[in-house]
């Protein structure tokens, strides 16, 4: 899929040029008809983006930070841009890069501004691939919940939700389903005492030791179980980590 | 109008394309842009200059919309001269023509021969550059190409040719001449198929010739649009046209576009005579000697500090590099970051690096022959093309210094020549670009007196030994198998069966040689006689057609209980092979390929275990294997221990939206392009023993780091603190890291230099062979994961001695049991194994090469 770059000159001019991957003869500009049509349709997803963010009150920076991931996400997920056929494998990484560079730069297609972009992204992550890995992948990732799920099941927080999502293992909506039916059972204190970015990564810990990503015991994963039979070893790995988070 | 088309005894079309294709990417417009202009040049006139015009015209059609028409035309030629001759007069004269009969020779097509080089229209590639382009109303399913030419001659005479591919090879025989010719040329002209093609050109008024193509093709007509043609013509022809001996021109009459090709900036006013700007820097090396009279009229370099942001696919960058001109064209270029030059141009010079040579006529006569047709590219194993290429790098290096490059730390990290050695070491090891092809396997098998151990006393059988082989092919002929028992130690040899030959039903085959007795002193038929006490390799060969295609051993001790190297009790292995493309697994894997996965055990206990397998792609769904049960044989103690396949099957993958396609045989798993590890866990079911994991990395729809497959790649270290070598994993790509001070390193490559050796870098082949070991035992030292050993033991290279083969099979087997976790095996032993494998595996790579 062709995407439009764009930039700021020193001066503060926006300009825009074509990358792809696909082949070209005489330059990547031959595919800029595309390139066109699809920095429109992220100008409607990120409007879309925002409108999700409008829409919930957060009580707090982190929860705010939450609901715009999960927003970002979700109005990705929604906008069909990653199915599309004009995307060929190998251009996500442009993609994404277009997409960070219209968020900070606040570009529209048509040269006009929206700068309440910008905060749909942290403004900190500039390098490419972070962008990519904890802002648009985590993002879609963490839609694959409602936002009252994903925000039960991570106590609404980013960090905890890092934890379980760079370990590759343990990111199918399966475990997830089981951990946020785990934390369901426990009483509200202890409930938030456990998803304390400070306690939370013990969890994460003991999951991917019992799921490792790659060795022994990589071969059956989370995404592999029945949901009745993951919710019960789930149950089984936690249950002694956070008693002993609780007795501490 | 008379019409009689003559066929010419060929599949014009096939031809057409098979021509057009060997001009490599971006050939069509290339040979449009060179085959024309080379014709017309071979024509030249006295007159001082060619020009050649290249002109599109659009055409509306009621019944057939927007078409356009292509005419290239020259001036200051001779135009076609000479008779138009018929397949019976050409066949008379034997298909010989005089130099001058042009029109003949451009009819012709890939047989015709002239007393002199200059064949306008030999080879052939000329007319394909024009036909290739043409594309007809035809058939459903087939393909046609047209071209016509016409010619006005110093004498008057006017003449228009035809030619038809459809797909036989016609031509009008006899041309129209005269007012017939300039009435259809400037009319509509009907073809042999009914189709009026509306020319209305104007007769030519100059002496030369105009070949038309009608039904221009969408690529052809882009190229003249968005220029393409245009870069072509300069990047060929910038040097002729520089000359004055050539003028080149190219025209949209419906933008009224109109182009003159002209010469690239950095060599405008040929800048090797006078002085230069500011950061241009351009030296001439001219008159080179090669001998035997044959002259290097001219190498000029320059580097132009301005040149330095090109896009690397914008048209300047393709002239990066050194042309090589022959007869004013460009024939090929030795770029800036090719192999021989890379390293006296740091990346940061190269964009802003040109040069150029040509040759003196006598050189460039003997060049022509060294030629490709396509014009394309010299014979590189010709000695006076080496030489030339050498004279260039030795220019090249001159000015790199001069400029103060070569001190300069930007060199790249590892010089093309050292990847090249290793490359060869790690491709001759079999661990990149294997294809597998027919496939063969072979199993020793036999019963000992105690099946728990190894030993067999004089007097006692051997019981049920027979050798099975498999094959990929279901009768394959000529097969035999040889039996041989070889003392370790004292290299004592005893044949059991010679080259006996075995017949095939459904993929197997087997010799089965029943009870034998091992005896001390001479044998009957039914006896062995392995006479000396210790340790005995009983050795399975599979020749096919002479060559051994696979082989098995078993461990004997006679009369002696077997000294037990410790091994891991349970092992673990995956091959995949990817059955569509024939290649290797570690290459990439395409969506709708077939992919046969393999996953073997070992069992190195003499008990039976019995285990349960898990196994899946990563975090895809289904599973290959959950919890199934499998039982494994026991080992002998001392003995080699049986693969057990404990999984196998073929797999497709496919996009996570599409629908699998239905294949009984094979499961289709849903997958996102990328990196893809197929995990498998081997459990042993009553828990005594550790398990056993392998993974194989997969790239579905995506290439992998290394190309080519290799398991790594070499990053030399400039200026840092490393140990010798190391394998480091660098954002999923494993690197073979060793620091380019290293003194034994340095020391050793001066030595080769010094000998003239270079290609026999020993530093480089020692350090490869130790970091394959290492490379392909972690994972089995790590988590009993055989895949990489097994993939590498079982890439026996071709022609290397089998017996060191075998030895270096059970070298790397021990040093897997020996670097293990749980190895009591003093870490001074393990390290001596360890060299002496390399030593052993540099051995055999020296021996074969």
């Amino acid at each position: 899929m062709p995407v439009l770059l764009w930039s700021e000159s020193d001066s503060g001019s926006h300009d825009d040029r074509v990358r792809t991957t696909r082949r070209y003869r005489f330059g990547e500009e031959e595919h800029r008809a595309i390139a066109e049509d699809l920095d429109r349709e992220i100008d409607d997803m990120l409007d879309n983006a925002l409108e999700l963010v409008i829409s919930v009150e957060a009580e707090s920076q982190a929860e705010l930070a939450f609901v715009r991931r999960w927003s970002l996400g979700r109005a990705l997920s929604i906008s069909h841009l990653l199915k599309s056929t004009n995307l060929e494998p190998g251009e996500q990484k442009f993609l994404w890069q277009a997409l960070g560079a219209k968020c900070r730069l606040g570009i529209r297609n048509s040269g006009l501004t929206n700068s309440s972009w910008q905060e749909l992204i942290p403004a900190r992550e500039s390098d490419p691939e972070r962008i990519e890995r904890d802002v648009f992948a985590r993002g879609l990732w963490l839609q694959d919940q409602e936002l009252k799920d994903a925000q039960f099941t991570f106590g609404s927080s980013l960090t905890n939700a890092r934890e379980i999502h760079t370990r590759s293992a343990l990111r199918s909506l399966k475990l997830r389903i089981s951990l946020q039916g785990w934390l369901q059972n426990i009483d509200a204190q202890s409930r938030c005492r456990l998803l304390d970015f400070k306690e939370f990564p013990h969890l994460a810990k003991a999951l991917a030791k019992r799921w490792p990503g790659r060795g022994p015991g990589a071969a059956k994963q989370p995404v592999h179980y029945p949901q009745d039979e993951l919710d019960e070893e789930v149950q089984r790995v936690l249950e002694p980590i956070a008693r002993s988070i609780l007795t501490d | 109008m008379a019409s009689n088309y003559q066929p010419a005894p060929s599949d014009m079309v096939q031809q057409v394309q098979s021509i057009i294709q060997s001009y490599g990417d971006n050939g069509p417009i290339r040979a449009l842009a060179q085959e024309p202009v080379q014709n017309s040049l071979d024509a030249k006139h006295a007159s001082p200059i060619v020009r050649v015009e290249y002109r599109l015209r659009k055409q509306e059609s009621r019944y057939e919309g927007t078409r356009h028409l292509l005419t290239v035309t020259d001036s200051g030629t001779y135009g076609l001269r000479g008779p138009a001759l018929s397949q019976a007069e050409l066949s008379e004269r034997g298909y010989e023509l005089e130099t001058d009969e042009n029109w003949a020779a451009f009819e012709g097509q890939g047989f015709t021969k002239k007393s002199d080089d200059s064949a306008r229209g030999s080879r052939g590639q000329g007319k394909s550059a024009f036909l290739y382009h043409s594309s007809p109303p035809s058939a459903p399913g087939r393909r046609r190409m047209m071209m016509l030419y016409d010619t006005l001659l110093a004498d008057g005479l006017y003449r228009l040719g035809v030619r038809n591919a459809n797909p036989v090879d016609t031509i009008q025989s006899p041309p129209w001449q005269d007012s017939e010719a300039e009435e259809l040329v400037s009319g509509q002209f009907t073809d042999e198929t009914g189709i009026e093609i509306d020319l209305g050109l104007e007769p030519l008024k100059k002496v030369g010739t105009r070949v038309a193509v009608p039904y221009l093709s969408e690529e052809a007509v882009t190229a003249v649009k968005n220029g393409e043609l245009v870069q072509w013509l300069r990047r060929c022809w910038w040097r002729a046209v520089q000359t004055g001996a050539l003028e080149i021109r190219v025209i949209d009459e419906e933008t009224r576009r109109e182009d003159t090709v002209t010469v690239p900036s950095w060599w405008q006013d040929e800048p090797w005579i006078g002085s230069q700007p500011k950061g241009v820097e351009v030296r001439s090396t001219e008159n080179v000697d090669l001998g035997d009279g044959l002259r290097i009229k001219r190498i000029v370099l320059i580097h132009d500090e301005r040149l330095q942001s090109t896009d690397a696919e914008s048209d300047d960058a393709q002239f990066e590099g050194v042309q090589l001109l022959r007869g004013h064209q460009w024939i090929t270029t030795i770029g800036s970051g090719d192999r021989e030059l890379s390293g006296f141009i740091p990346p940061g010079r190269r964009s802003g690096f040109r040069g150029f040579v040509e040759f003196d006529q006598s050189l460039e006569k003997e060049l022509r022959n060294l030629e490709s047709p396509q014009h394309h590219k010299f014979d590189r194993k010709q000695g006076l093309v080496q030489a030339i290429y050498r004279q260039v790098e030795s220019a090249v290096e001159a000015f790199a210094k001069d400029l103060g490059w070569m001190q300069e730390p930007a060199r790249p990290p590892t010089p093309a020549l050292q990847t090249d050695i290793a490359r060869e070491i790690l491709q001759w090891f079999g661990t990149s670009g294997k294809q597998p092809t027919e496939s063969w396997n072979c199993s020793l098998s036999l019963s000992f007196p105690d099946s728990t151990v190894a030993r067999v006393d004089w007097g006692q059988l051997l019981e049920n030994i027979q050798v099975l082989v498999t094959s990929s092919s279901s009768f394959p002929a000529n097969v035999t198998v040889s039996l041989e028992a070889q003392h370790v130690d004292e290299s004592v040899r005893v044949s059991v069966r010679t080259d006996e030959a075995i017949s095939f039903y459904n993929r197997e085959g087997n010799l089965k040689v029943g009870n034998l007795q091992i005896v001390r002193n001479a044998a009957r038929p039914d006896q062995l006689q392995l006479a000396l006490q210790g340790k005995w390799k009983l050795t399975a060969r599979v020749q096919h057609d002479g060559r051994q295609v696979a082989r098995a051993s078993r461990s004997i001790y006679v009369h002696q209980d077997p000294q037990n190297p410790e091994r891991d009790p349970l092992t673990l292995s995956i091959s995949v092979e990817n059955q569509t493309r024939s290649a290797s697994g570690r290459e990439r894997i395409n969506y709708g390929e077939r992919v046969a996965a393999q996953i073997n055990a070992h069992n190195n206990t003499p008990r039976v275990i019995d285990v349960s397998l898990n196994a899946s792609l990563s975090e895809a769904t289904p599973m290959l294997a959950d919890g199934e049960p499998r039982s494994l044989r026991g080992t002998p103690e001392g003995d080699t221990s049986d693969q057990h396949a404990v999984w196998m099957g073929d797999i497709i993958f496919v996009a996570p939206d599409k629908l699998p396609l239905p294949d009984e045989n094979a499961i289709a798993i849903p997958v996102e392009p990328g990196r893809h590890q197929l995990n498998a866990d081997l459990f042993d079911t009553d828990g005594s023993l550790d398990s056993a994991a392998a993974s194989y990395m997969l790239h579905i729809e995506v290439d992998p780091p290394n190309q080519g497959g290799l398991p790594f790649r070499l990053d030399q270290r400039p200026d840092e603190r490393l140990p010798r070598w190391q394998l480091k994993e660098i954002d999923g790509e494993t690197v073979l890291q060793f620091p380019e001070r290293y003194a034994t390193n340095r020391e050793l490559m001066e030595a080769d230099a010094a000998n003239g050796t270079e290609r026999r870098n020993s530093f480089l082949l020692e350090i490869t062979c130790e970091a394959l070991i290492q490379w392909a035992l972690e994972p089995a030292w790590k988590d009993h994961d055989r895949t990489r050993l097994d993939d590498l033991c079982t890439s026996e290279p071709p022609g290397v001695d089998s017996e060191k083969w075998g030895r270096f099979v059970e070298m790397m087997e021990l040093l897997e049991g020996a670097g293990g976790n749980q190895s009591e095996v003093p870490y001074i032993d393990f390290v001596e194994d360890f060299r002496n494998c390399a030593a052993h595996m540099m051995r055999m790579y020296e021996e074969s090469h």
